[in-house]
This record gives structure tokens, C-alpha cells and sequence, in this order.
């Protein structure tokens, strides 16, 4: 209602959020139909609880709405952002930051990388349930570590169905 | 999380045997001074008895979105003002007499103190718009809508439909007036009895099929059959949809509650 272009990502107010906490956002200001032309990049510096993860969640969602994703799959990539951080978070201690950034390059694809300095610095077993659940959920799921920085990267699409409107 | 023996065994079975004993139990109850150790004992023995019933009850209102220990736990409370209420002179079964002060403080939890975040009338409104409409496109083009399509249908923004969506992922289960299909049996999947069978293919050669077993048996049926199709034979959220006779967004709602509960029990390293 009056707001069309403006994203809005925490419609309520967050699980009781310490005064340490920080959250920053980094949002293109661009119209919707630009943005998705044009490719645009979103990113999201959180603090590594799960308390944050309705932020990931909703960034994801909201640039699957901007791509036209129909509404399956823009749960799926909901559902793979929050398996995917979570995953992460299992071993990151709550004391940091975690960065998802979120990447359409204007082909109606979808980068996605979540990323933080963990504990053991390496990447998750590939046989493991939740690298399971992320292969079904997304196009391709991949994972490196740098400097005991562990990212998880996943690409996801609009799948198989078309929409032109 | 829980390690009990499962929420989905069924306990004994009420024998003539502890008929008789809950009324020998009642009859000291009634008799006894409050204060004396045969009152409280029998008090206790009556409590306990009744605990499978207040397990049966929390289960009803499972797939609302609050975990079923909580719900024993505010249960019990129910149980236990039935114990100090309960008069054996009126003539009913003690359970008869238990059961609605027990679903009463169940439904008083959600009420009061269940949403960890409230959720306004306003969204819960839209989800289900935004639920049926989803149904209603779907059917109309074949494919699962986009967000723009259904603020269009609706006449709302697209913000509002993204807002809905996450409200209705996270806590719409929670609202009591919705025809949740949790019966306390798992009749309502016939149509996915034929794909139990398959449980075993399809978790073959997966490493951690063990620990997940058990994990998965604790699923209600439905449950357990979305995970499968979804995350092992790579069904779209849609087609679980209609394979399974319920709308998209209760399956995308029940495959985040589930993954939720399979990682929650998961001991997996997953590094």
C-alpha cells in the first residue's frame, strides 16, 4: 500500500535482539523492473543466531519476487537460504557476523552465498543430510574455505516453467 | 529433541484392571483428609495414571506450530485442576470429566501465551487469500503463481504477499479455526501408503541413513512422505501439492516444520 518500490524486510519485530546487535543491509534503490533487468545484488551482514535468519529469509524471497519466481520455488530457495545458514551456523561461533549476499544477474538466475569464519574452517561433509536437502532445493550447491572462512554457494533458477507477463 | 520412546506409540490400553484401580483411587480421594500421605498418593497415582491421556490430547493439536512436550506441559496443568475439581458424585468418568478442562488449558496456551511472535488478524486473513488464490492460479495456468501474478489477483502489493508468505511459513499453523488434517491417525495419506515402500530405495546410499531413520519415524506420515518426495525423488513443492491433496503452501510449511524437527534430532557431524 503506497510503498511499491521500497523493500520491506522485517514486518515484525525481531526475537529479542542484544544491544550488540548489529544487522546491515545493503538494497539496490532501484525499481523493480531495472533491478530485474539489470541484475542487482543484495547484501546482508547479520549476526550469526538463528534470530536473524527471518532477514535472510525474507531478502531471499523478496529477490525471488523481483525475478518472478513462481511460488514454489521461491519457497524453495526460502527453505535452502535457512537450511544453508543454519548449516553454517552449526559452527560458527554467535559472537560474529555472517554475510549473505544474494546476486541476480538478469537472467532470472540466482547466486546465493552465505559465509562465515567457523570453528573448524572447513567445509560441510557432502553426504551429509543437510547437503542433501540444499541439492534438492536449488540448481547447484558448492562450498570453499578461505582463510577459515567457509562459504556456501548455491545458484537456483526460476525452473522449468516460463513466465513472461 | 525429545528422546522419549516416540510420540507415536500408543500407550496401554485402559483395562478393566485400572478402571477398578481409578475408582479405589477416587474413593480415597473423597474419604482421606486433603492433608493426609493415602490423599496425596492417590492424588499422584490419579495424575499419573491420566499422563497418556494428556499425550493424546497435545498430539490433536500437533502441526500447530507448538512443540508437543509444551503442550503436554500446559496439559498436565489441566490434568491436574481436573484431580483437585473432580467429583465422583456427579457421576461421570473421571477422563470424561478431565478431558475438556485439559483441552482448555491447551487452547488456552495458544491463546495467551503460544505465538512467540503475535500474529495481526491482518496477515492471517491474507495467508489464507493468499493460500486460496495460490490454488485458484495454480489450477488456472498449470504452474505455481509468481508473487507479482498473485498481488495482482489480490489486489494488494507484492510486499503484502511476501509478508503473508513468511507469516504463514512461520506461525499460521497456529491458529486453531484452521482445518488442520491432524487427526491422531495418518488415514488422511492413503493415497501415499504405496510410496512407504519406496522409504528404503530411496535412502540408499546415503550414509546417515541410520541416524535419519529413526528420525524420520517420528514424522507423522505425511510428514515423513513430503521429506521423501521433495528431498529424495526431487518432486516440486507443487506437485507434492497435488499429489498429496493439500495446498502448496501447507506442503512448504510442513517441509520447513520437518526439516526443523529432523535437524533439531539429527546427531549427524555434518563437518
Amino acid at each position: 500500500m503506497g510503498r511499491a518500490n521500497t523493500t520491506t524486510i522485517a514486518a515484525w519485530e525481531m526475537p529479542s535482539p542484544g544491544a550488540t546487535d548489529s544487522v546491515a543491509l545493503a538494497i539496490p534503490l532501484i525499481s523493480r523492473k531495472d533491478a530485474a533487468l539489470s541484475g542487482s545484488t543484495v547484501r546482508l551482514e547479520l549476526p550469526a543466531t538463528s534470530g536473524y535468519l527471518v532477514l535472510a529469509r525474507a531478502a531471499a524471497a523478496a529477490m525471488c519476487a523481483q525475478l518472478d519466481y513462481p511460488l514454489d520455488r521461491l519457497e524453495d530457495v526460502k527453505l535452502a537460504v535457512d537450511e544453508g545458514c543454519t548449516l553454517l551456523l552449526s559452527d560458527t561461533d554467535p559472537d560474529q557476523m555472517m554475510t549473505l549476499v544474494l546476486n541476480q544477474d538478469g537472467t532470472g538466475r540466482m547466486q546465493i552465498s552465505m559465509a562465515a569464519t567457523t570453528r573448524q574452517g572447513k567445509p560441510p561433509k557432502k553426504p551429509s543430510f543437510a547437503w542433501t536437502v540444499l541439492s534438492a532445493l536449488v540448481d547447484r550447491v558448492s562450498a570453499n574455505t578461505h582463510n577459515g572462512r567457509l562459504t556456501i554457494s548455491l545458484e537456483a533458477s526460476r525452473g522449468d516453467v516460463s513466465v513472461t507477463s | 529433541m525429545s528422546t522419549a520412546a516416540g510420540p507415536r506409540k500408543r500407550k496401554t490400553s485402559w483395562t478393566e484392571e485400572s478402571r477398578a484401580r481409578e475408582k479405589i483411587l477416587l474413593e480415597t480421594m473423597d474419604t482421606a483428609p486433603k492433608e493426609s500421605a493415602a490423599f496425596a498418593t492417590a492424588r499422584d497415582e490419579l495424575i499419573t495414571m491420566h499422563i497418556p491421556l494428556v499425550e493424546h490430547l497435545a498430539r490433536r493439536f500437533r502441526d500447530r506450530g507448538e512443540p508437543h512436550d509444551d503442550l503436554v506441559q500446559v496439559g498436565m496443568v489441566g490434568l491436574i485442576k481436573s484431580a483437585d475439581r473432580f467429583d465422583s458424585g456427579r457421576g461421570v468418568e473421571f477422563s470424561t470429566y478431565a478431558t475438556p478442562t485439559i483441552v482448555g488449558e491447551i487452547k488456552r496456551h495458544f491463546r495467551d501465551r503460544g505465538w512467540s511472535i503475535r500474529v495481526p488478524r491482518r496477515l492471517q486473513e491474507m495467508r489464507q487469500h493468499i493460500s486460496r488464490a495460490t490454488a485458484d492460479l495454480s489450477q488456472e495456468s498449470g504452474h505455481s503463481p509468481t508473487v507479482a501474478e498473485l498481488a495482482a489477483h489480490l489486489g494488494i502489493s507484492q510486499e503484502e504477499v511476501l509478508e503473508g508468505l513468511e507469516s504463514a511459513q512461520a506461525y499460521s499453523t497456529l491458529s486453531l479455526d484452521s482445518t488442520s488434517s491432524s487427526g491422531d491417525d495418518d488415514s488422511d495419506s492413503t493415497s501415499l501408503t504405496d510410496t512407504l515402500g519406496d522409504e528404503d530405495v530411496a535412502l540408499e546410499g546415503v550414509e546417515y541413513r541410520e541416524s535419519l531413520k529413526p528420525l524420520l519415524a517420528q514424522l507423522s506420515e505425511r510428514e515423513r512422505n513430503i521429506i521423501m518426495m521433495r528431498f529424495f525423488k526431487n518432486m516440486t513443492q507443487a506437485q507434492i501439492a497435488e499429489e498429496v491433496g493439500v495446498s502448496q503452501m501447507h506442503v512448504s510449511r510442513l517441509l520447513s516444520k520437518a526439516l526443523t524437527e529432523l535437524r533439531a534430532g539429527l546427531t549427524e557431524d555434518a563437518f
